[in-house]
């Protein structure tokens, strides 16, 4: 069973950091499939939270096919990401990899690059949207 | 969906000053409220109303479908807990409990008890004695043992130290997880009400500004910047809540129904202690042209 | 809710139980005595009497002072009864507690009044009982139920007494919503309605009776000698054993009072006698000892007589229990009426 934290700080709504903590348990292979996830009961009574949020948080892994509520007993893990994901991974990783290399030779600094990648990834997002 | 509280045209007023004025909002049942504002604002007027410890100066309202205080049953159903946790100094623990336990026919005696246990509470510890944070614990478990349909928190945590604080959340919102009953709280720690609400009620200068779903107003507002421009060049379904201005700059806090198309702005999303610092004022001009009320869904 | 209006006056309660307590069995003790010597006294003879009377007097100084707590125990129920019992609540916040439970206001202030007024008059019906039964010895002596001092402390008034400032403590306290003020108010009310009842009600609650008196030196007129001449002054010594004199004046059959120039005219050799005041000689209201002037005076009064006589208006020993429940009735009417001010208060106007 694993155990969720809210960093209050980090800009990121509550609900999306509970699905990324348990996504991010998947990859690491801390959650395998049949484990139950903490019950609504448990997590609020942890995080002092709404308990709506967790809910939320269940019924979108529940959307994404990585878990599965059974009524009365409770959310159980029915997938993992350990696998394809990381596999099909590399080639970006590798092109990105490259990329931070030209970076650094055009002179650009630790913060200057995260600023350049924020910045891109925003307006692509907002594309995206729009 | 039934509602919690319906108002309308609600007013109270002090001699000549009016606490709160035209209060017409609809909160549905089954949600954890955030009541917010400076203050003075009203907020406390707006409780004590809702339990009928006030009556209203002009206008209506109506606490699950009926008049405050009307009769003993509508008191069983709202719990409330006031500011500074009232108790009574010279009696017990357990006195307290005997008193909720003969005044409240629905009372949960195994609750109660559940409670103290858990808060390692002496039952014959006399009331007085105890710190700002049990004496609010005591007074949440006396609200929640008498099984309301509606918990009404005054706020409940400004002068508990964070532990507290924590500790008492994490009771309320367990509960809230087991009965789903509704609750509507006032406070200044917005950072608290973020984790905990999900739907706010902005009261200011005796005005609701705004009463919606967190997550509806998380999702239409944006906060924009930009070059310098003037916002009233900005879409019909965009409007400004808040701004400002430097030289080069243009920062402002916007409303919006669709989504935005010009490239010139960067878009950041808001947490919700942003969305309401923008509509309490903070430094800004141009207040909302009107009150943006959500509605009952 | 009975068990929490118990619950918030219980250690008041108790205290006031021990006290009464421990003053009714010194009641029971040193009553017992005080009736031996009563008893003594009645059954004396020749010379035994006086030392006898002595005795009895004695004995009752020693406990006169359960009387005076008698008189204050009202107000006290009043003050520190009556007074917080809503007041309190409202200063403390503790009504936002108390008003937000399963039970109405209304509910919750009329219980509060009947737990605490119950034990109001039962510890002061008690205390009451106890020193009525233990001054019977001294009653019958003194014969004085009616007077002022007296009827306070007798009978059942002390109880309606009680349950007024009860009722008059919690309404000041609803309306004034401060304790310390609504003591202070409640202490100067109650004071004033018993200060008006008594000099103002209570000579009046049944007509009085009159008795006609010839005017006579030895029943208690006296002399004022003021500058302008003589003038009768009733001493208003009592002439009538265990009645209360609420009113004594000289009058002709038509009801007027003399003229000075009548009494001068009517009494020249007393006038001769006295000396203006200022000059020495008897005091103003003098009663000449020496021989002529007592005749003059004697001869004086004759004279008047002829056309004036004292009219005694006073309330006979007989209507001691008619007058206890009609004082009574009035202070509990008034009682009733600050309830219902009160349950209205707290219902309407408090919030």
């Amino acid at each position: 069973m694993i155990e969720f934290h809210l960093d209050s700080r980090s800009g990121v709504s509550p609900y999306q950091q509970i699905v990324q903590q348990v996504r991010h348990a998947l990859r690491l292979g801390l959650l395998e499939p049949g484990d139950q996830l903490p019950t609504v009961k448990d997590v609020v009574a942890s995080l002092a939270i709404n308990p709506n949020t967790v809910l939320k948080a269940y019924r979108e892994l529940e959307h994404s096919g990585l878990a599965a509520g059974r009524p009365g007993v409770g959310t159980f893990v029915t997938a993992t990401l350990s696998d394809a994901p990381l596999a099909a991974q590399l080639p970006l990783r590798r092109e990105l990899e490259r990329w931070l290399v030209k970076a650094r030779t055009a002179g650009l600094d630790d913060e200057s690059i995260e600023a350049l990648f924020r910045d891109s990834f925003r307006s692509a997002s907002a594309r995206d949207i729009a | 969906m039934s509602s919690a509280l319906t108002a309308a045209g609600l007013g109270k007023r002090y001699g000549r000053k009016w606490a709160l004025r035209g209060c017409t909002v609809e909160i549905p049942d089954g949600h954890v409220v955030g009541l917010v504002g400076p203050n003075g604002a009203g907020k406390s007027t707006l409780l004590n109303l809702m339990v009928g410890l006030l009556a209203p100066s002009e206008g209506s309202l109506e606490v699950l479908g009926r008049r405050p205080a009307a009769d003993a049953e509508q008191l069983g159903r709202v719990g409330f807990l006031a500011q500074d946790a009232p108790v009574y100094g010279s009696m017990s623990i357990a006195d307290h409990l005997r008193f909720g336990a003969h005044l409240n026919p629905r009372w949960d005696a195994g609750f109660a008890q559940e409670r103290l246990d858990a808060l390692d509470l002496d039952p014959k510890q006399r009331a007085g004695r105890l710190s700002g944070g049990q004496r609010a614990q005591l007074a949440l478990t006396m609200a929640l043992a008498k099984r309301p349909q509606l918990l009404l928190l005054d706020e409940p945590v400004a002068a508990l130290d964070p532990l507290a604080r924590r500790d008492f959340l994490a009771t309320l919102t367990s509960y809230v997880a087991e009965h789903g009953i509704s609750v509507v709280m006032s406070s200044h720690l917005l950072a608290d009400l973020e984790r905990v609400c999900d739907y706010l009620l902005l009261v200011s200068a005796a005005q609701v500004q705004l009463a919606d779903e967190v997550e509806e107003l998380l999702a239409h507002h944006r906060r924009i910047s930009g070059p310098r421009r003037d916002l009233s060049t900005l879409p019909a379904d965009q409007q400004v809540i808040w701004q400002s201005h430097t030289e080069r700059q243009t920062t402002a806090v916007i409303h919006l129904e669709g989504a935005i198309h010009d490239p010139a702005w960067q878009v950041d999303e808001l947490s919700l202690e942003d969305v309401v610092l923008a509509y309490m004022g903070g430094g800004a001009q141009a207040p909302p042209s009107r009150p943006l009320l959500g509605v009952a869904r | 809710m009975t068990w929490m209006s118990w619950r918030q006056v219980r250690s008041g309660a108790f205290a006031a139980f021990g006290i009464l307590v421990a003053i009714v069995v010194t009641l029971g003790f040193t009553g017992v005595h005080l009736s031996n010597l009563y008893a003594d006294y009645r059954s004396c003879s020749g010379f035994t009497c006086g030392s006898s009377f002595n005795a009895v007097t004695r004995s009752y100084h020693h406990v006169r002072w359960v009387g005076a707590l008698l008189i204050l125990v009202p107000a006290f129920v009043g003050i520190f009864w009556g007074a917080p019992l809503v007041a309190r609540e409202l200063e403390t916040g503790t009504f936002r507690l108390a008003w937000a439970q399963g039970v109405s206001r209304e509910r919750w202030l009329t219980s509060r009044l009947v737990v605490s007024g119950v034990v109001s008059a039962v510890t002061t019906g008690a205390l009451t009982f106890a020193f009525t039964w233990w001054a019977i010895p001294i009653d019958r002596l003194q014969h004085n139920r009616l007077d002022p001092s007296v009827f306070a402390e007798r009978g059942i008034v002390p109880v309606a007494y009680a349950l007024f400032a009860f009722a008059l403590g919690t309404a000041v306290g609803t309306v004034l919503r401060r304790t310390m003020a609504a003591m202070a108010v409640t202490l100067v009310g109650f004071t004033a309605a018993r200060v008006v009842t008594q000099i103002y009600v209570r000579p009046h609650l049944l007509s009085p009776l009159t008795k006609v008196v010839p005017l006579n030196a030895q029943l208690g007129i006296g002399i004022d000698r003021t500058t302008a001449g003589l003038h009768l002054v009733p001493d208003g010594t009592p002439k009538l054993p265990g009645a209360w004199v609420t009113g004594n004046r000289i009058v002709d059959s038509a009801g007027h009072g003399p003229t000075t120039a009548y009494v001068n005219h009517a009494c020249q050799s007393l006038l001769a006698h006295t000396p203006p005041p200022g000059t020495g000689g008897p005091g103003p209201k003098g009663r000449p000892i020496d021989g002529p002037a007592f005749q003059a005076m004697q001869e004086c009064l004759n004279n008047l007589s002829a056309r004036f006589h004292e009219v005694v208006s006073y309330q006979p020993a007989s209507r001691f229990w008619e007058l206890q429940w009609l004082e009574s009735a009035i202070f509990l009417g008034a009682a009733a009426l600050l309830v219902s001010l009160s349950v209205f208060w707290v219902r309407r106007r408090l919030v």
